[in-house]
Order: C-alpha cells, then structure tokens, then sequence
C-alpha cells in the first residue's frame, strides 16, 4: 500500500473543468508523485483531459510556478490551460 | 488599474478616470464580441477568469506598461460571464504625453493579456457545437526566473553591473539591430534607441528584428515589441527621432555608453562631439562591404578622437554606405556583434582593446588589424574634454562655468535643498525646477533657498544649472563632483 503523504486541492477552468466535470476537487497525493507534472499526468488520465502536458501551466497559491516544482502539503493548485483573454 | 467584471463595461466612466491634464494623447482599444470566427457563425462567448491571478498578472502587465512606454496612467477591465454579439469584452485605455508611446503602450497591454492572462473564452455557433478556443500560438508562454534567464553568463559576468547599465543606441538598422539584440538579451537593464526610419523590405537580409510584415512600419516601434518579447525583464524605450544638434545632448545625457550604429558620417561626428562635451564613452562601429572597424572612446582618457583625425567633418558623398554599395547581411552582423560585445565589456571592465587601438576587421580574408589610437596636439574636441576633466576635478577656474558649481563646505550655513536627479528624467526635472521657482518667487534672491542638483560625476547637473541660469534662475547650483563628493 502506498503511504499518503500530502493532501491539496486541485482547481479546474475551462475545457479542463469541462472534461473533469468539476470545478475542483481535494486530491491526496502518493510519495511516489513527486512534481505538479507528475501530478498532472496522473489527473490526465484520471479524468481523460486531451490537452498534453506541454500545453500546461501551473499555479500555486495564486502564482504561476514551474510544472518541475515539488508538490506542497496543501497547495492550491490551478492548471492552466492556453488562455484565450481579450 | 486592472479589474475583472461581469457587468456591462461603461467607457465614459473609464476614460474619466484618465483625465490627465498632463497628458496630450490617449489610445483606446475596445475588443468587441463578433459574430464569426474561422469561417463558422458566432452567436455568444462565455469568458472563465482565474480572477487572483489574472488581477496580479494584468497590474504586472500595466505596470511593465506604463514604465516602458512613459505613460502617466493605463486603465484596463475585462468581463467575465456570458457575453451577447456587440459588447465590450475588454478595454484598455492609455495616456501618455505623447502619441506614439500611447499607440505602442495599448499595443503592448493587449498582446499581453491574450498572452499571458489566465481568462478563457469559449465560442458558442448557430451551426456548429461550442468550443473553447484553444490558441496554438499561446501555448508555449511560460513565466519565469530573471536569475535563471542569465544563468549561463552569470558564472562569468557580475549581471548587476549589466543590469544598472544605461545606454544609449543610435540607429536600429544592420548594425543596431545585433547590438540591440545582444545588449538586451544580456540584461543591459535600461536601453534607450533611437531612429527615424521605416522598415523597406530591402532592409530586413541584415536587420532581422524585422519582417515582411512589418515593412512600412517605424522601426523603433517594431524593435520595441521584438526586444521586449526577447527579455522581458530589462527597461526599453525608442525614440521615433533623427539625432540632431538640437537634440543630441538630451538623448546622451544621464547615459552610462552611447553606441553609434548610424550610417553616416554626419551623424557618427555630431554623435561623437558630444560625448566629448560631455563626458559620455562611446562606441562607435561601420562597415563598408567587407570591411569593418570598431572603435571605443573615452573622453576621461587622453588617448585621442575622431577630431585628431578628421578636424573637419567628412562629406558623406565620398564615402556611400550599405544601401548605395551593397552588404552581406552577415558581414554587417558580424561587426555589430563584435560592437555589442565590445559594449558588455566596457560595461563590465570599465574598459576594453577598441578603447586603445581601433580594431580592423576583412571579412572577407579575416586579416585584421589594430591601429593605436594617438592624440594631435591642439586638437579642439580633446582640449574641451580636457577644461571639462580639471572643472570636474575641482581644479581649474573656468570663468563664468565656475558659479555654475558649489561644494558641499560651502553650502554649510546657506538654506539650500540637495536634489539627486540620477533617477529623475528631463520632464519630472523640470516640472519640479519650475515649482521650486514658482513657490521662491517672492523672495529676494539672497533670501533664495539654494538649489543644489547632483548627479553621478555633476555633468548632468551642471547642464541644467546652466540652462536654469539661462532662464534667469540664480539660486540653483550643481554640486561640484556630484554624487562622488557625497
């Protein structure tokens, strides 16, 4: 069994609220995930989102970090997909 | 002010807010919901918003706005929520002084924000199921660290010493665009350029900050963009300008280095004239066909300038230059990179070779030579730098010059205000000078509170003590050393 190690929350915009069909939702994160793009791999298959990994951005707790960043206990996190504003 | 709304955006409220008496242009950009994308008919758009961090980011953005394009004030909302044919999804209202900074500025703020806010739109049809809009172009924007972008030069260069550096480039053509390019991708933190021309289409082979696209356009505008997008961590600002003696000292003024990457004689003499005035290094480089020459002068130095060779100025005529001979674009690009890096190590070292010697470049055998730079006796542009070197020293009685400047000692019992102007621009400066005079107009001129401006070495200062005087303001001073003697 694989040990718990952080729990965070997770929010979702647009095609990727669409797809998840859920605005956000508290994820627990096992040790052997280690970075947000890790993280996002896994939500990738989890909720079948087609945009790949290089076209995301993450933010934590309101500001944009590096998909390479190791997860927080309790982050907020946001991944982004390619904006559209204007 | 950034701001995210689900009502109706009302633009008469918004350009009130602008009103800047200061102000002689504002530009106004309104994106409307059309009724038709890529052929398919639009019927509404929905706007999603991550709304804590769009907010930050659209300040970010309207600050890197108003600092890079002299704006006295950028105004910016966006809406959110479902959105009919025919209204305002965003607008974005800019002031500044003057007209082209404002054009530039609206630009900038709107490239920005498709860019790099966290908004989504999704587009409903008549015909055709809804879809957010996935933007391929934007997909790569990422943001990142200043420190990791010169991560690879920091193991061997001090960036800071790059980064406080003011420069000045004259012309963004072949040799301006390479420089502009290196010097703003190393960090030079405040580069300001200067040209009049417009992009032709026989430009861009050895000027590839432009493109097809851009011919007809000014030049600076679209090297703006383009530099900026390069790094944008470092301060820009192009003047849509000829240099000319009217205006040549107000360009160089308050500048660490001038590099001159014009293409005529005319212009390289009046460039160089007034470095020596005052005091301002410079680099200057051209080319002709496969021929080029780099050469740095330091007018604190007693090793000779472009007057000890040429005591008058050479007619252009008997030279011609890149558009009458032809050039290889990477013949011209060649020698402004070795320019620009001889620019990074002048502003690293304090020196560099081209400063002893002028450096020879055939590209076409790669034989080069180094001519030692050497000082004709009598020279009048040498001699000038020289009287300006004793003044700055302290040393020298130089008539009427010498009540331009007082010395801290002397200042000890008189009411007097010290002002540090290293920061403050041509316009800010004035605009207080004439509020010092405005508020001590009714005292006697001995009751006057002393004005003492300083710079970094008192050139500067004493430029505009000297122009205050001319306007018959007796009580302001430059403090004589400048900020060296603090």
């Amino acid at each position: 069994m694989t040990q718990i190690l952080k729990s965070i929350e997770v929010k979702y915009f647009a095609i990727l609220r669409e797809q998840a069909n859920l605005s956000e939702e508290r994820v627990e994160v096992a040790a052997d995930c280690r970075t947000y793009g890790e993280l996002y791999a896994l939500l990738k298959e989890k909720h079948s989102f087609t945009l790949p990994l290089k076209m995301i951005q993450v933010a934590v707790d309101d500001r944009f970090a590096s998909l390479d960043h190791e997860i927080r206990e309790s982050a907020r996190v946001v991944f982004i997909p390619p904006v559209a504003g204007g | 002010m950034f701001r995210i709304q689900s009502a109706e955006i009302s633009r008469d409220e918004l350009i009130r807010v602008l009103q800047n008496p200061r102000a002689g242009a504002l530009v106004v950009f309104e994106g409307w919901v059309r009724d038709h994308n890529e052929g398919k008919a639009v019927s509404s758009l929905e706007y999603q918003v991550y709304e804590a961090l769009a907010k930050t980011e659209g300040e970010k953005i309207l600050e890197e706005a108003c600092r890079n394009f002299n704006l006295h004030q950028a105004l910016c909302v966006h809406r959110q929520g479902h959105l009919r044919l025919g209204e305002t999804a965003v607008w974005i209202g800019v002031v500044a002084s003057h007209r082209d900074d404002a054009y530039q500025a609206s630009r900038y703020v709107i490239d920005q924000i498709k860019l790099r806010l966290p908004i989504w739109k999704k587009e409903h049809y008549l015909n055709h199921d809804a879809v957010w809009v996935q933007c391929q172009d934007h997909a790569t924007h990422v943001h990142f660290e200043e420190a990791d972008y010169y991560a690879k030069q920091a193991k061997i260069v001090q960036q800071e010493l790059l980064t406080r550096a003011k420069v000045l480039v004259v012309g963004a053509g072949g040799l301006g665009c390479p420089v502009l390019t290196s010097l703003a991708a190393a960090g030079v933190g405040k580069i300001s350029f200067v040209d009049f021309d417009s992009v032709s289409i026989s430009n861009i082979h050895r000027q590839p900050l432009y493109s097809p696209e851009s011919v007809g356009e000014k030049k600076v505008v679209i090297a703006q963009n383009r530099l900026l997008a390069l790094n944008p961590f470092i301060t820009l600002q192009g003047h849509d300008a000829r240099v000319t003696h009217a205006n040549v000292d107000t360009f160089i003024l308050g500048r660490d280095l001038v590099i001159d990457c014009t293409d005529n004689l005319e212009t390289k003499f009046l460039l160089h004239d007034a470095c020596f005035k005052l005091g301002v290094p410079l680099i200057s480089a051209s080319i002709h066909q496969f021929e080029g020459q780099v050469r740095t002068f330091i007018p604190s130095r007693e090793n000779g300038c472009l007057r000890c060779l040429f005591p008058e100025t050479p007619d252009d005529a008997l030279i011609g230059n890149c558009n009458d001979f032809g050039v290889l674009g990477a013949s011209v690009g060649a020698i402004g990179q070795l320019q620009a890096h001889e620019a990074l190590l002048f502003l690293l070292q304090g020196t560099n070779s081209t400063a002893e010697a002028t450096f020879y470049l055939n590209l076409k055998d790669l034989s080069q030579m180094k001519i030692a730079n050497f000082r004709r006796e009598g020279c009048a542009c040498c001699e000038e730098q020289g009287g300006m070197r004793a003044v700055q020293a302290g040393g020298v009685n130089c008539g009427e010059d010498e009540s331009l400047e007082i010395d801290l000692a002397q200042l000890g019992g008189l009411d007097h205000q010290l002002v540090d102007i290293r920061e403050i621009n041509d316009t800010d400066l004035e605009i207080f000078l004439h509020s010092c005079h405005e508020s001590e107009s009714a005292a006697t001129a001995a009751a006057q509170k002393k004005i003492v401006l300083y710079c970094h070495r008192g050139i500067r200062s004493r430029h505009w003590v000297k122009e205050q005087r001319a306007l018959g303001h007796s009580q302001v001073y430059s403090l004589r050393g400048g900020a060296c003697s603090l």
